[in-house]
Order: C-alpha cells, then structure tokens, then sequence
C-alpha cells in the first residue's frame, strides 16, 4: 500500500540505445495500473527498475515520495510475479510461499497463519505440500500471486503474468488477480502487451511505444478517445487518414474533403476511424466521401468492404444481409461523433 | 478380418525378426570387445584373490595390515578433501562463467578446458616447480624472510591434495558451469524481491537447485581422484603411497602380482560403489521434486 | 539474485583462475632458462631444452607412438561404437539401460586396473604383442567417450528423416551413409578428437603395457622426471602445450569447442 511515482526516468544501455526516455508515471495508493505496448517498446524495463533489478541511467522512482533509487531489490519490500512464475523448484506450496515472512525471520506462528489464510484465499491449501513441476500452469501462477502477496508488499508488480496460460484460464486469473488486489488494497503495476486484459483489470492505462508513455487514462478513454496514431492503432483502429489542411481546431481538410470532427487534441495530423463506425450508402450532407468495393471478407457478425475512394483505400464494416459485389460504387459517412483527430 | 490380421502379424514378426537381427550384428563387435578385453581380464584377476575363508582371508590379510590401511584411508581422505575443495573454489567461479555475456564466457571456458586437455603430467610437473625444496614458494619465502629454512611441500599428503585439486578442478567447473547455466534468473530475482540477500540466495536459492549438478562433479572428482596414478606418484614420492601408487609398487617392484590384484580388486569395487550411490542419489533427487 | 559485478564473486574467481592459470604459464618460463636445473625467475634465456627435447630418443619414438595409438585406439572405438549406438537409439531393445551400462563399464574400473588386468590376461596368459594389448587398453578408454558423444546426438536425430530416404528407395546402409552419418558428423569428430587426447594423455593404463621398444610419450616423461630435474621437462611440457592448443584450435575450427563439452555422463 503505497504510492509510486516515477521522474523523469531515463535508461540506455549504450549512447545510442535509449530504451526509456524522460518517463513520468504517478500511481495512487490502492491502484492497479497498466503499461500497455508492443514487445520492445520498454515496459518490461519500467518494470524491472522499479523493482530494482535493473539501474536505471537517470531519473527517480519515489515510494510514497520517497527515494528508493539507491535501495537494493531486497530492501524495497515489493512482491512481483513473473512470466515464468519463478517458483522455487526445490521448495512445496507452502514454503515458497512462506519464503518471503521467513526472510522477514517473522515468527513461526505468525507465518504459520498468514500462509494459511493467502493458501485459502486463492484456493491452494489442498496443494500446500506439492512441488512446483506437479502443479499446472495456473496453479503456478496462484502460488506465484500468493508467494507475491502474503508479505503485504508495498507494490506488487506483475510482469505479463498470464501470457503462457491458455485463454479461459487466462480470464479466470486476471479477475482473480483483481479480486484479490481489490481485498488487500494493494497499489499494481501489470505490465501486458494485451489489450483486453489490461482493459478488464485496470483502473488507469499507460499506454507505452518506444520508450515513451503516449497516453495514460482510463480503459474506457483509451478506448474511445485515443489521442494519437499509435494508441489508436495499438488498440484496433484500422483507417488512418493524413491531414492536408487545418481550416479550424474541429474541421480538416484530408486532400480535397472536407472532414469535421466533434472533439479535439492539440495539434492533430491523423484522423482516424473505426470499420464498424463508418456509414455504408448514407444520405447525409457532410462528412461524405465517395467510393468503389474492391474486395470483401466474410467476418461472422458482419462483411469487411475494402472500398477505394479519393482519400484513399478505407477499411468498413457493414452489416446487410446481401454481399455487396466488388467494382459496386457506394457512398460512405465519416460520422463526426465516430472521427478522431489524433496527434503524430 | 481374421486372416488379414493374421496376415499382419507374421509380416510384422517378420520385420521384428529382421530387425532384431540387425540390431545383434550391430550391438556384438562391442559386447564382445567388453566381455573379452574388459570383464574376461578383470574376473581373471579376481578369482585367485578369493581363497581361504568365505573366500575373504586375502582380503582379510590385507585389511589387517597396518600399513594397507593407512593406505586405504589415505586414498580416501585425499579424495574427499579434493572434492571438497573443488566444490568450494568451483562454485563460485562457475556461477561467475555461467552468468557472463556469451563472448566472455566462451573465452572463459577456453580457459577451462585447455588444463582438462593439457596432459597430467605436466600439470603435475609445475607443482613439483613451486613446492619443491628448491622451488618457486619456497625461494619467495626466503626471500621475504617469512621462514629461515626451506619447508618440505613436495611428496607429501599435501603436495598430492594440492595436485589433485588442480587436476579435478576444471572437471568440477565444466560440471557445475552447465547447471548454473541451467537455472532460471527469474528465480532469483524473486527471492532477492521477496527480501533476500544476495548471500542467502546464494545458499538457499540456488544450491538447492543445483544439487545435481554439484553431486556429478563430486563424484567425478571423488572417483577420479581416489583412482588417480600420476598425482600421487610424482607429488607423493615413494612413502606417500595410495591404492593405485600401490598396486604398481607390490606388481612391479615388489613382484607381488596377487597382493596388486587384491588392491586392484578393492579399488574396483569402492569406485563401483561411489558410482552406484551417485546414480542412488540422483535418482532420489529426481524423485524428491515430483512427488505430491 | 547473484551478479557477475558482485565484488566477492568476481575476487574469488579471479584468484581461482589464477590458480589454474599462473602454473601453466611458469611452466613456460621455466622452458627457457639456461641453469642445468629449474629455477623460477631464470637466470639466462636459452632454447637448448628444446633441443634436448629432441635429443631424446624415448621423447621422439614415444610420441610418435602415442600418436599412432592414440589415432588406432580412437579409431577402433569409431568403428565399434557408431554402429552400436545407432543399435541402442533406433531400435526396440530389450534392457536397453544395462547395455548402456556395459558400454560406459569401462569408465567404472580404474585405468591402473585396466592396464594391470590386461597385461596378466593378454600379455601372460595369451601371449599377445603389447602393441595389440595397449591398443586394446586404449580403446577401452575411448569407446565410452564415444558412447556418450554419439548417444547424445543421434537421440536428438528425428528419425523420420532416415524413414523419407527409405521411401525414397534408398537401401538402409545407404541411408545411414548419406543421411544418417552427415547429420551427427559434428559430434564424430569431437568423440575423435576427445578419445585421441584422452588417449594420447593416458598414463595409468600404458603404465604396465610398456616394453624395450615400446614407449609413449607421457610414461617416458614420466621416467625421465624420477631421474633427472632439468628444464627438459618444461620444454617438452611447452611442446604438448602447444600440440593440445592446436587441437583445440583445429576443434573450434572445425565444430566448436562447445561440442566437447557435450560429454555428460
């Protein structure tokens, strides 16, 4: 239970390789937070410094506004659980678990107690005296969770902890790793490069691209409002369409049409839209540009029209009951409400 | 259906006896080789040593006496304090080469395998150089006035602990250096997070993980150097004799080929039984981690 | 967690490797130093020790008959333990584990006993030439060597692929000459090149195989040691030296070195 802030935190392994620059990130106490972004993209290394397994080259990381930059990994009082569990393979349930109140030499007693309560609490008592390698892949990550929480940390960190299991059980984790940091109030980092997760667990998202934090909101901004090309990309936008001209903060000119939005951010270049926003053979006034289907994909819920107008090739989902066959002119609606302007 | 299946099974007992076939003319040029040039020469040997009591009273004979017991335990106290001094100096060396970026640590290994391929004769002949009474430790502590007369290093139960560590040394890094390498850093870091220090995780995160690592290079180093001819015989000298030095000794200058066979008899089966209880061990380790 | 920039980690194993290393090393120095006995630091510079080397007729005639058995024995073990290995990894074998086991035995009976029980038994009791009982000896040495190297890898061979140049109407031995052989010819040459070191450096089991007109190398050195202490010794040890580091240039040249680290029993 603590509140984690991070100034202007710079890494470089060598002068011409900076994996983070100039990083801010501010996380309230009780928080679970993401690092969302691509593999490569430096969450990964976020991660590991704020543990105090790797040194970062210049900036801080404050716990509750304090220094713990110079403080090694194992006096920071942090839990972390890690893409390969990292469960002690010569130590039971138990005594992974255990190990961190028995570095804290707590006594007997005591960690007698709070083993137990965190083993019934994630549903491993009956496998206290098991070995890791005759646990599956879940029960693995339980006792990792486990392992991470019972020393009450004051961060718990979570390094793309579901990624080698399958998808149901992928779900049923990452609810109960909420259900339990929501019980213990505990402030989180999760770090995934998977959308969905990070949306269903998350209070606040930070999404990551090349060493920078591009946006660090709610899921549900993120997803509606991304604020440049990337997070949009990133998180499923499909077309991307160049500003040519600014006329005003709201209304743009992409080539020669004219395309207003409703909401804004500084310095917009992109405009970007969603397939299934996009209004196949509307009648409206503005907003409209014209086209030709050059293919089409069968989806399930919907068909996927490649349509080809003078803005460029644009990707539209629309649902009709009848394929709509290719070289067929149409006319397409850029809602407004559904048009984003996105900065570079 | 019947016939068919039938039909199916000479074919099939046709091939398996083809192959089986096969199989034998393959495998017996090194049976035979084994059966004639190992265990015929070996059981050879072996059976005039059994006479007398149960068979045993050679053995017996040969226990009783003073001397081949000083030598019996000699042999075995030298081989365990070269294992144990192996493991402590090789440990932390192959935790240090496992744990390097792969350019330096192949050159590291270069290093290590050059003694392991350089003859043993020489590794031994420079610990002649330095301990001997005219040798390069000697003169340095003279020269710094640290003793006022040369010590006797040389041919002594010392001189043949020093030689074998330097001989099985390298043999116990190869061993350790692939476990280590075989560890996951995760969990390493895990306890570090989970608040241990680096040396507790060294004691308690990671030599447990690398039991068997380390129970393969004692026994190679236990074997090796209970079984070793040249260590003891050019850094041992004449009165610091092991079994091997003295199944020479009685066969050659002494003449007495069925006491060497007794010796030779008794070094077969310790290192059988080291061996063995290795294979023991192992397997109860491997036990250990998949129980429930 | 332990690092390779902890200060103690890095002071032991640097005096470790100091200990494995700076003996080597005077060695060499010592080669060169013209006092008629061995002195650490040398008084003159001079290359008459090796010289005398090859002034030695055991040193001359032992090493060329190191090598020629050294290159038989490693040879022979070739010969016997490919086939024998491919027996155990390709085919249905009854008890397959004890005759691994029969094949690693000889690693199981020290050297010395080797040599002693092969000399009474072939020597005395058959009156065989020592040559053919020391290339015995020797290749009882290298065939577990061999075992091992070529265990590891024809057990990582897929197997189908043998079975496609069956199908392809490739006769069996043709098959295993053309397809099977290339595929594990990196570990052929490393289970050569260890037996023949191992070999060509064994003492313990030449120890009793040698006679007025056989002599290996090592054992002559060995002689030549309990007689005199001259800087002969060193030169001749600067010369094997250099022969294993050829050895193990040729290796990484041609496989790798980390092909001879292979060898997990």
């Amino acid at each position: 239970m603590a509140e984690l802030e991070i100034k202007n935190l710079n890494m470089s392994y060598d002068k011409h390789l900076e994996i983070l620059k100039s990083l801010n990130l501010h996380v309230k106490n009780g928080e679970l937070i993401s690092i969302l972004g691509p593999s490569g993209c430096g969450k990964t290394t976020t991660l590991r410094i704020i543990a105090g397994l790797l040194r970062q080259t210049d900036g801080q990381v404050l716990i509750d506004g304090k220094d713990v930059s110079k403080l090694p990994v194992h006096k920071r009082n942090f839990g972390m659980v890690f893409q390969s569990y990292a469960l002690f393979p010569h130590l039971n349930v138990f005594d992974n678990v255990a190990f961190g109140l028995r570095q804290r030499k707590e006594k007997v007693s005591i960690i007698q107690k709070r083993v137990n309560d965190i083993l019934i609490a994630t549903g491993l008592k009956k496998l206290e005296k098991r070995f890791p390698d005759a646990l599956s892949g879940g029960q693995q990550q339980r006792v990792s969770l486990a392992r991470a929480l019972v020393v009450n940390p004051k961060l718990l960190l979570l390094d793309e902890p579901l990624s080698n299991l399958d998808a149901k059980l992928r779900v049923s984790m990452r609810e109960e790793i909420r259900r339990l940091q929501q019980l213990m109030h505990t402030t989180t980092v999760f770090v995934t490069h998977d959308q969905e997760e990070c949306f269903a667990i998350s209070d606040r998202v930070a999404v990551m691209n090349q060493g920078v934090i591009e946006q660090f909101d709610t899921p549900q901004k993120i997803y509606r409002a991304p604020k440049t090309v990337f997070v949009a990309r990133f998180i499923g936008y499909e077309n991307f369409l160049s500003v040519t001209k600014k006329i005003s903060s709201t209304s743009f000119y992409v080539k020669n049409v004219k395309l207003d939005i409703n909401s804004t951010v500084d310095g917009v270049t992109s405009l970007s839209i969603r397939p299934n926003q996009i209004v196949l053979g509307s009648t409206a006034k503005t907003n409209i540009v014209s086209g030709e289907i050059q293919s089409s994909v069968f989806l399930g819920n919907a068909y996927r029209y490649t349509v080809s107008t003078c803005i460029g090739n644009l990707k539209v989902d629309y649902l009709g009951s009848k394929r709509l066959s290719n070289g067929q002119n149409v006319q397409l609606e850029l809602p407004a409400a559904a048009l984003l302007g996105l900065k570079k | 259906m019947k016939i068919c299946y039938s039909i199916f099974t000479t074919y099939e007992q046709e091939m398996i006896k083809i192959r089986n076939r096969s199989a034998f003319l393959l495998l017996l040029p090194g049976v035979l080789a084994i059966l004639l040039f190992l265990f015929f020469p070996v059981i050879q040997i072996a059976l005039p040593t059994f006479a007398g009591h149960f068979g045993l009273s050679n053995y017996i004979t040969f226990l009783q006496s003073h001397y081949n017991q000083g030598v019996l335990i000699r042999t075995l106290i030298i081989a365990f304090i070269t294992m144990i001094i192996t493991l402590t100096l090789g440990l932390p060396l192959s935790v240090w080469i496992a744990r390097q970026r792969s350019t330096v640590r192949n050159l590291l290994s270069v290093v290590i395998l050059f003694p392991i391929l350089t003859n043993a004769v020489v590794r031994n002949f420079t610990w002649i150089i330095i301990l001997g009474k005219n040798g390069v430790l000697n003169t340095l502590l003279l020269k710094l006035n640290f003793i006022d007369q040369p010590l006797t290093l040389l041919y002594s139960d010392m001189a043949i602990v020093i030689g074998s560590v330097y001989l099985f040394l390298p043999i116990m890094v190869t061993s350790l250096v692939s476990s280590v390498q075989e560890l996951n850093v995760e969990v390493e870091e895990a306890a570090a997070i989970l608040g241990s220090r680096p040396l507790v995780t060294f004691f308690k995160v990671m030599i447990p993980q690398l039991t068997t690592g380390i129970l393969t290079g004692c026994i190679l180093v236990f074997a090796g150097a209970m079984t070793a001819y040249t260590t003891p015989q050019l850094l041992g000298g004449n009165r610091h004799l092991v079994m091997s030095t003295l199944i020479y000794q009685q066969a050659m200058t002494l003449g007495d080929w069925s006491s060497a066979s007794v010796v030779a008899i008794i070094l077969i089966i310790l290192t059988v039984l080291v061996l063995g209880m290795m294979r023991l061990v192992a397997k109860q380790l491997d036990r250990r981690s998949v129980n429930d | 967690m332990i690092k390779t920039n902890n200060k103690v980690l890095i002071t032991i194993s640097c005096v470790v490797l100091f200990f494995l290393i700076a003996p080597l090393f005077m060695i060499v120095v010592t080669a060169f130093g013209s006092g008629a006995t061995i002195d650490f630091p040398i008084q003159g510079f001079t290359f008459k020790w090796f010289a005398n080397v090859f002034a030695q007729p055991d040193f001359v005639s032992g090493f060329e008959m190191s090598f020629l058995v050294a290159i038989l024995a490693s040879a022979l073990a070739l010969l016997v333990g490919v086939p024998l290995v491919y027996a155990l990894t390709h085919y249905h074998i009854h008890h397959q584990q004890w005759f691994q086991v029969l094949f690693l035995s000889p690693t199981f009976i020290p050297e010395i006993v080797i040599g002693f029980a092969l000399y009474q038994a072939m020597v005395i009791l058959f009156q065989l030439p020592l040559l053919v009982t020391l290339l015995v000896g020797h290749f009882l040495l290298c065939l577990p060597y061999v075992v091992r190297l070529i265990t590891a890898s024809m057990t990582m061979l897929d197997v189908h692929v043998e079975e496609a140049a069956w199908i392809y109407g490739s006769s069996r031995i043709h098959a295993f000459l053309t397809i099977t052989l290339p595929s594990i010819r990196s570990s052929i040459v490393a289970a050569f090149m260890l037996s023949f070191i191992n070999s060509f450096n064994n003492i313990p089991i030449s120890l009793f195989l040698n006679g007025p007109n056989l002599n290996m190398l090592p054992t002559s050195i060995l002689n030549y040691l309990q007689n005199n202490y001259d800087p002969t010794v060193s030169a001749v040890s600067v010369l094997l030296m250099l022969f294993t580091a050829m050895l193990m240039i040729l290796v990484e040249h041609f496989i790798g070195l980390n092909a001879l680290s292979k060898d997990r029993s």
